[in-house]
């Protein structure tokens, strides 16, 4: 029992929310920085942004499973609205959502963090 | 006196059997031998996430909070909070042992924007997996996804 909270209070164990947010931003920066909605390529900017945070995440070197969605929205005047729901342990795991917008549309990523 | 003595010594001794005796009897009665580790990294058979049962839980969740509801900006967040507890505390109430559970609900309006999600994982494909389902009405539409994630 006391070696399991040692391993928690490890910086190595925990999800850290600055550094996430930090990558996620500039994966979008970097994927969809300065263009306009196109329907046609929304696929392609979803895999790309999601890829870019992924294998930025892996190379924290963490011991941690990642989940990573993003939500590529026109700006149309509708609304969305996202809520989750977790049960895991609060010492190891946490998320970071993201939201970001340009003139034409509205983009959301969320990542998950689970420890090992 | 050297009666006395001998007499003395042999009370004492069988005092001292009786003594013995107890003590080997009393080990097995107080300690439990503790159960050999187990040294398992992969749920069991029946114990793997279950995908059927998560996904009628969304559905039938999405269902009694949305159906004959019209979307309204002040109570959509609040809609979506319910629905992502309840599916949430529904799929723990299955009792999977050691799964860690996300759950994500989006409520969209239906106002003919072009929406786009993706999603990538890094983990166990043999013990992690995920459900989603989409629930759609006139003016909107509920997309809600499970995770369930292994703990070794």
């Amino acid at each position: 029992m006391e070696v399991k909270e040692c391993n928690d209070l490890n910086e190595e164990n925990q999800f850290i929310v600055d550094d996430v947010s930090k990558i996620i931003k500039e994966a979008i920066e970097n994927s969809i920085g300065g263009t306009a909605y196109q329907h046609n390529k929304v696929n392609q900017w979803t895999s790309a942004v999601v890829e870019s945070c992924l294998s930025q995440l892996t190379k924290l070197q963490k011991p941690y499973k990642y989940i990573v969605t993003c939500t590529i929205m026109q700006k149309n005047g509708a609304g969305l609205h996202t809520a989750s729901s977790c049960f895991w342990d609060n010492n190891t795991d946490g998320s970071c959502t993201v939201r970001w917008e340009n003139k034409t549309m509205y983009c959301i990523v969320s990542v998950f963090g689970l420890g090992i | 006196m050297a009666d006395d003595d001998e007499v003395v010594e042999e009370a004492e001794g069988v005092l001292s059997e009786e003594v013995g005796s107890a003590n080997e009897l009393s080990p097995i009665e107080t300690e439990k031998p503790l159960e050999p580790p187990k040294y398992e990294i992969r749920p069991g058979l029946g114990e793997k996430f279950q995908s059927q049962n998560v996904r009628e839980i969304i559905g039938q969740t999405m269902k009694e909070q949305l159906m004959g509801r019209q979307y309204r900006s002040d109570q959509a967040p609040k809609w979506a909070k319910v629905i992502a507890n309840a599916v949430r505390q529904r799929v723990q109430e299955l009792g999977m042992k050691r799964y860690k559970i996300v759950v994500q609900a989006t409520i969209i309006e239906m106002k003919g924007a072009g929406v786009k999600c993706g999603q990538r994982c890094i983990w166990d494909p043999e013990t992690d997996d995920y459900v989603d389902d989409l629930f759609r009405s006139d003016t909107m539409f509920c997309y809600t996804i499970v995770y369930g994630v292994y703990m070794y």
